[in-house]
């Protein structure tokens, strides 16, 4: 067992888990306080990369793409919800299905439609360029370590927002109970559109981040949907503590699967035999994991509602 | 209208144009014909769960999948002269479609039943991610386990055969899976009228008055479920028949969506929903890609107007109210 | 051979700190009207979902006929004759009354597995279903669909439908809410017909329905049974009278 490689791949399923976390817990928040399944939430995690990669190559500055990449999302998502969501609040829940997922069509065709088919450039400003050194055994990249330090620091404002803020308590409230929220005659309209609209700037921002090391292009959203989809799974509807765990342990599980998996098979099995299903095997552990744990939790591990 | 008439206009235009092409010689358009009369069955198979039993099924694709590697695989072990399994359990693989379609349905079923079994249990959003689950662990599954062409799918070199047909001829294709697509329509009618139709339309409104009466929800609802993954496992067989090829797309949730939106686009719940879903489906692929590559965008625009506005689809519009019979 | 259809005996459930039943034991006689009274958040509802199946008790039996049916599914306790009405009425909104009654007859004469033959051609499940909705007096109505009822009409159609199960015994949770003085005066003479074919065991609020139909009466409070007996000495009983009947200590 190597143990630098096992620490690089605790940090980047770190990273992964934070990543996740910053788009399971809008996702987990919409659908708590809202009871809105949203798939387009995939889409305002392309909004905001591509907003990100746009605005950087015109102005130069990855950081004004960075907050080009919030506004852009946020804007986005109070649109959206404006004009879309509120039609779907009262509505069951394929409706909600079917219509984000119309959604998904418009926003990636109209994407490519603005954009065009071939990825965006988009790349890590310079002074994240290169590898630190880590506790003098690992380098590891220094923008991989600005993401998971930046992510943590976002993950702390979200719960000092949802924890210690008004606006926190009746967001809580919202997701604990829905109907008696808005009995007590809070502007729930006002609430739904900043919630929507948070969710979609964290999407956005994780897009942004991610962006920048793998690829901006349309459909980029898709496959981190569905995860995010999972994490909220497990982690429990509304709670923004699930959404966390529920994201560390799936990145961890994702990452460690994909890195150890063929490995430990190896021991038991014909070599190539255990390479291929290693491989298979750990592109379908999370899904595992998620059923394994609603089979003991069926409503999840954190789950806000009784 | 009536919903009759409607129906008999849909039948009669899907069986009239492909002709009408075949006679002018554009095969082109018969195996379009092909390709609606294909997804509608795998629609009519979903509307079983979605529409009637009220189950929001997102992973259906892993049943139209099963079908389509079904075929392809027994195909290719047949052509290839070689036996599936070893041993005791060698059998040859096969190109009659006679044979390869009971198999294909079987396969679905046992899917069903297990994966119906774990999910059926749950309700809600929870039962949308489970069903998407197995359909994910299906797809990825298939992408890296390279015997069958992994993610580059598998090749079905000879379409396979039925006795008295000549199953490359597309007009004569087409007839098979029409004639497909009418048995199960008809199947399907008189299951929505049945003890067990009324059982499960009566489910998909109110569980628990039904359980009071004494019937048991889980077992009906496993049924349906796995009734209508056998519809779809066939649409998938055929669908990999028609284009000679299979792959993990089949399993995509993209897939499930696409099956999903044929049966509201048309109306759910409707017997014949999913052809007037697939036809108008396949119409704006096929008018509106020639137009623009950016069709799936109209699509997406048409798909939220009848989600928002015209939630009974095309015959909901045409036909006002289902009939209170 | 017992005359006990129905024997509760020590029940007890509770909900974190709240102990909504507390060793609770009562039996329902053949012939009786048993009426269960008590104020709100007595817990005579969980009492009834427990014995329906619909919540688990933390300990004690429930015996159906001799058989313990603790475990059972609400839908295998009603296949062995347990018919109940809701407080809510629950129906199957976009069917007829006729469609609701006919399920509950699907469910008693047989498999609802058959796939292929026409309900609607069934001569047989669609008369004995008018009969149940004659008894009713709702076959003038039979084929409107029950969201288009009324509210006592809905809650005559489920009684229809708890008659359709040709049950061993009845569990009615609040029959005559909502219901004006006419329908209740109907409604008491129905219920003194159906106890002789099956038990009732009855929850109700309306006081002097109570009086005028139960054979015996339990008291519950705070989950536990505070007084059991006929009419005359729980009306004289001053624990209830204070508890619930609104006469000053």
């Amino acid at each position: 067992m190597d143990a630098i490689l096992l620490l690089e791949q605790l940090l980047n399923g770190l990273q992964l888990g934070i990543m996740l976390f910053l788009i399971a817990a809008g996702l987990t928040l919409i659908f708590g306080v809202m009871g809105l399944i949203n798939l387009a939430h995939g889409s305002l995690y392309m909004i905001g990369a591509f907003a990100c990669a746009a605005v950087a190559t015109w102005s130069g500055s990855f950081w004004l793409g960075l907050m080009a990449s919030l506004t852009f999302a946020a804007a986005a998502g109070a649109l959206i919800e404006v004009v879309i969501m509120r039609q779907l609040y009262h509505r069951e829940h394929l409706d909600q299905v079917l219509a984000t997922f119309a959604l998904i069509l418009i926003c990636s065709e109209g994407t490519r439609w603005l954009f065009g088919s071939f990825p965006l450039y988009l790349d890590v400003p310079d002074i994240f360029y290169g590898a630190v050194n880590l506790f003098g055994v690992l380098q590891y990249s220094r923008y991989r370590l600005f993401i998971i330090v930046i992510g943590l620091f976002t993950a702390l404002c979200i719960y000092l927002l949802i924890n210690k803020t008004r606006i926190g308590m009746r967001i809580r409230a919202g997701a604990a109970d829905r109907q008696m929220t808005a009995a007590l005659g809070i502007n729930i309209s006002l609430l739904y559109t900043l919630v929507f609209a948070l969710g979609a700037a964290l999407a956005g921002f994780s897009g942004a981040l991610v962006g920048s090391i793998q690829s901006v292009e349309v459909g980029m959203g898709e496959p981190v949907l569905i995860l995010a989809f999972v994490v909220v799974v497990i982690g429990g509807i509304g709670s923004i503590r699930g959404a966390l765990v529920g994201a560390l342990l799936v990145g961890m599980v994702d990452t460690l699967g994909r890195g150890y998996l063929p490995q430990i098979l190896q021991l038991l099995l014909d070599p190539v035999f255990a390479n291929t299903l290693g491989a298979a095997l750990s592109s379908i552990a999370i899904y595992l994991l998620m059923i394994v744990i609603l089979v003991f939790k069926p409503k999840g591990l954190f789950p806000a509602h009784g | 209208m009536s919903e009759k008439m409607l129906n008999r206009a849909l039948l009669s235009l899907l069986i009239i144009a492909p002709w009408l092409a075949h006679w002018i010689d554009e095969p082109y358009y018969v195996s379009l014909a092909t390709r609606i009369a294909i997804l509608a069955l795998a629609g009519v198979g979903l509307n079983i769960a979605l529409g009637l039993g009220g189950m929001v099924s997102f992973g259906h694709a892993a049943f139209f999948g099963i079908g389509g590697y079904v075929t392809g695989i027994l195909a290719s072990h047949a052509l290839n002269y070689e036996p599936l399994f070893s041993g005791i359990f060698a059998m040859s693989g096969s190109t009659q479609m006679l044979f390869i379609w009971p198999i294909a349905m079987l396969v679905g079923a046992i899917a069903a039943i297990f994966i119906g079994l774990l999910s059926l249990r749950t309700s809600g959003v929870y039962f949308i991610m489970i069903t998407l689950a197995f359909a994910q662990m299906i797809y990825y599954f298939s992408i890296s386990w390279p015997n069958y062409g992994g993610e580059d799918g598998l090749p079905i070199y000879l379409r396979n055969s039925f006795p008295g047909v000549n199953t490359l001829q597309p007009i004569q294709f087409f007839m098979i899976c029409c004639t497909i697509l009418l048995t199960t329509l008809w199947g399907v009618s008189r299951l929505q009228d049945s003890r067990f139709g009324n059982a499960l339309k009566a489910l998909r409104q109110n569980e628990t008055r039904v359980a009071a009466v004494g019937i048991s929800p889980l077992g009906i609802k496993l049924a349906a479920f796995v009734i209508s993954a056998m519809i779809t496992a066939l649409a998938g067989s055929l669908f990999a028949d028609l284009n000679r090829f299979v792959s993990p797309t089949m399993f995509s949730w993209h897939t499930s969506g696409q099956i999903m939106i044929f049966v509201i686009l048309g109306g759910i719940g409707r017997l014949y929903g999913p052809v007037a879903g697939a036809i108008m489906f396949i119409l704006c692929e096929a008018l509106l890609g020639s137009w623009t590559e950016y069709w799936q965008f109209f699509l997406g625009l048409l798909l939220l107007w009848v989600v928002l506005f015209a939630r009974g689809g095309l015959i909901g519009l045409l036909c006002g109210d289902k009939a209170h019979d | 051979m017992t005359n006990r259809v129905l024997e509760i005996t020590n029940l007890n459930k509770s909900f974190g700190a709240i102990h909504a039943t507390q060793d609770l034991s009562l039996t329902l006689n053949t012939g009786e009207i048993h009426a269960l009274i008590g104020p709100n958040g007595a817990g005579k509802s969980t009492l009834i979902q427990q014995v329906t199946g619909y919540l688990q008790p933390d300990s004690g039996d429930i015996q159906f006929l001799g058989q313990s049916i603790n475990h059972l599914s609400p839908a295998h306790r009603a296949k062995l004759g347990l018919a109940q009405t809701f407080q809510v009425s629950s129906l199957i909104m976009e069917y007829s009354c006729l469609q609701n009654v006919v399920l509950v007859v699907q469910a008693r004469l047989g498999s609802s597995y058959r796939f292929f033959a026409p309900i609607k051609g069934d001569a047989l499940l669609q008369q004995e279903a008018m009969t149940y909705l004659q008894e009713v007096e709702l076959d003038k109505r039979c084929h409107i669909a029950a969201s288009a009822l009324s509210h006592g009409e809905r809650r005559q159609l489920e009684i229809a439908m708890a008659l359709a199960l040709e049950p061993k015994v009845f569990l009615l949770d609040e029959p005559m809410a909502g219901m004006d003085p006419a329908g209740v005066k109907k409604l008491i003479e129905r219920l003194k017909k159906m106890c002789r074919k099956a038990p009732i065991l009855l929850v109700e609020h309306d006081m002097p329905a109570v009086f005028a139909l139960a054979t015996r009466i339990t008291v519950l409070d705070y989950g536990r049974v505070i007084a059991t007996g006929d009419v005359e000495s729980i009306r004289n009983n001053p624990e209830v009278q204070t508890a619930y009947l609104g006469v000053a200590p």
